[in-house]
């Protein structure tokens, strides 16, 4: 049973004529025998050699023998890491929320108390947009852009050895690409600006884009643009338009093709420099916009520093998530809400520029249509409550006067989007109060009728 | 931000569905109960707003292990359901034909350094490789399907969640604070009632 370990385990150097017993085998054949050095040295080959043996043998081996062997190599592993690379483990992102705190406090003071659960004020309501867009439109991407290519040429070199042969073939697809999509590429990118404004319009709640067309053109206006990237630009170009449900389809089977090549292609080495160029550039290019994600990276350079803002930024939405759940859900009574009828066949026009008049004149009129019969004293409320919402989201437009669109229809499609919700639950808000009635009998039920039974 | 606010009004609709067909509202759930329902309506609505992805299947695959989500999931996502929780095809090959790769790699590497160096001193491009595949082992834990990601396609769908929680963090809060404000005007005016009754009767 123990043979086939023999082999590789003599290839390792190891003397396995100690004759001393095993604690768990009690004198059976070989291994007869594991003294403390032994495993030691076992381990440390192990780890050294690093691919000497399959994964899964490794683990057999260490299960079959002494637990310690396995809780030693973890332990050796974990120190030599912790020697070599500094505090640079997975311990760190392990971290609580101090790291977090750290990382979006770069973006903005408010930002940070608000990672560390100050919740409550109000004034740092500001939305998160504006530091972002600011920060987004004045950073100069050329120069991030270029430290990570050069960073990447001597890092990647290594990594593309073990990954150029898997991936490599990926390139030669994304070489594809500009040719058939490189004709719809000049109309596009016109239509695109005008359809923006319309898109959210347009695109159906289930097929929602991303708005990363912003990006990617701004980024080929700054940098001139390059192969890999005018790959991912006309593909996320061609989503923004409203093809809709297409366009993912078409993402996935590319990728699906690369993949499956990748196994046929793993032999072909000579025009692989260039397919590895494309996919270095797709991968800085994913890597820059991730560091303008991630707040604070602008100043990182180094995959490895990046990964780890990133998982630490993911992993501080991850538990913020957590977090207003149990707030949510601390929020006693929460309403309940006739969907349908406050959500259906409304449109919110995100064009409007203006701040705050607009808003309110709209969420008069929505008031008007469905909720009159709530009477005069709803509408103050709704006006009182809408003025403590949109006051803190509300910003004068001449502020942002230099940005662009985008952000200009996100600021006030947010003051939009607030008021809307402002009336959402100004209904319940109202249904809560008159009646006794337990909120189970409302559910499942969508028809407006329920407004009126439970008056 | 980047994200469209239809995708934030996507989410915020379906999560109060979910919210509605849950029936947190009730007093009948205990408190864990009722933060797992809305944890789950938010992770949901979130699915459904971002459409089909590989996180986003991942995602599905993962909250439909648990038998009682299901009633919830099916009436979030009502038909995309279906086409979520189908496996992407080859999804479980790819990885391991790449395990494979790399395994058969790193054997002739380790013969052809086998009869040379020694190993006590470690390259620094060696460092940097095992720092970055270290962390990107984390991320394929992190990310909902990761496992079965690798390099491109990894980044890119850790830009496409990332983006996607921000989102949904920032729907919640804005839930939240609107929730807070309204049940402060409630407390507000049950003060003024009982005031104005109050000076009624004497």
């Amino acid at each position: 049973m123990w043979m086939p370990f023999v082999a590789p385990l003599a290839a390792s150097g190891l003397d396995l004529r100690d004759t001393t017993t095993c604690r768990s085998c009690q004198g059976g054949p070989l291994p007869p025998s594991w003294p403390w050095r032994v495993e030691q040295r076992l381990s440390r080959s192990v780890l050294r050699t690093g691919n000497n043996w399959p994964p899964p043998i490794i683990r057999i081996v260490a299960s079959l023998f002494t637990p310690s062997l396995r809780v030693l190599s973890l332990r050796e592993q974990s120190q030599s890491d912790a020697k070599e690379f500094g505090d640079a483990g997975p311990l760190k992102t392990l971290k609580g929320s101090c790291s977090a705190c750290e990382l979006l406090s770069d973006l903005s003071a408010l930002e940070g108390q608000r990672a560390c659960a100050e919740w409550q004020q109000p004034g740092q309501e500001q939305s998160d947009y504006h530091p972002y867009d600011a920060d987004y439109c004045m950073q100069s991407l050329c120069p991030v852009e270029t430290a990570f290519r050069a960073l990447h040429g001597c890092n990647g070199g290594g990594e593309n050895e073990n990954h150029g042969n898997v991936h490599g073939s990926n390139d030669c697809f994304s070489n594809a690409w500009p040719d058939i999509v490189s004709s719809m590429h000049c109309p596009v990118v016109g239509a695109a600006a005008s359809v923006e404004e319309t898109s959210v319009n347009a695109s159906s709640s289930s097929s929602s884009r991303k708005r990363k067309s912003e990006n990617n053109r701004r980024s080929k206006e700054n940098s001139g643009g390059s192969d890999g990237k005018d790959d991912s630009n006309c593909k996320r170009i061609k989503e923004e338009t409203g093809v809709g449900a297409a366009t993912p389809e078409a993402k996935r089977p590319n990728k699906r093709k690369e993949e499956s090549a990748d196994a046929s292609k793993e032999n072909d080495k000579a025009p692989k420099s260039d397919y590895i160029h494309v996919r270095r550039e797709r991968i800085s290019q994913r890597m820059k916009y991730l560091q303008d994600l991630v707040p604070g990276c602008s100043k990182i350079t180094g995959k490895a520093g990046m990964l780890d803002e990133i998982i630490n930024y993911v992993q501080s939405l991850q538990r913020q998530v957590e977090f207003l759940s149990m707030k949510l859900a601390a929020v006693n009574p929460m309403m309940d809400i006739n969907i349908d009828s406050l959500f259906g066949g409304r449109e919110i026009n995100p064009t409007c520029k203006s701040a705050s008049i607009p808003m309110i004149g709209m969420s008069s009129e929505l008031l008007d249509q469905s909720y009159l019969q709530f009477g005069s004293l709803q509408h103050d409320m709704f006006m009182g409550s809408s003025d403590l919402l949109l006051r803190p989201n509300v910003n004068p437009a001449a502020a942002v006067s230099d940005t662009s669109l985008g952000s200009c229809l996100n600021v006030n499609g947010s003051s939009v989007w607030n008021t809307n919700l402002q009336n959402v639950y100004g209904v319940e808000f109202q249904l809560g109060r008159g009646t006794a009635l337990p909120f189970q009998s409302l559910q499942g039920n969508l028809l407006p009728n329920n407004l009126k039974m439970e008056m | 931000m980047q994200v469209p606010n239809s995708f934030k009004l996507a989410l915020l609709k379906q999560m109060l569905l979910g919210f509605q067909l849950s029936a947190v509202s009730s007093n009948s759930m205990s408190f864990h109960e009722r933060k797992n329902a809305i944890k789950l309506s938010a992770d949901a609505a979130m699915v459904f707003a971002r459409g089909s992805t590989r996180w986003t299947r991942g995602l599905v695959a993962s909250l439909s292990k648990n038998r009682n989500n299901e009633d919830l999931l099916r009436g979030i996502l009502g038909k995309k359901y279906e086409r979520l929780s189908l496996p992407c095809c080859n999804s479980w090959k790819i990885p391991r034909s790449r395990k494979i790769l790399k395994r058969c790699l790193g054997l002739c590497s380790r013969r052809k350094k086998a009869t040379g160096t020694q190993h006590d001193v470690k390259s620094s491009s060696t460092l940097a490789r095992r720092l970055v595949k270290k962390r990107i082992q984390v991320l394929k834990k992190l990310l909902p399907g990761g496992e079965s990601m690798e390099g491109f396609s990894l980044l890119d769908q850790t830009l496409d969640y990332a983006v996607s929680l921000k989102a949904q963090v920032d729907v919640m809060r804005r839930l939240l604070k609107i929730s807070k404000a309204s049940n402060l005007n409630l407390h507000l005016k049950e003060e003024e009632e009982e005031e104005e009754e109050h000076a009624q009767r004497h």
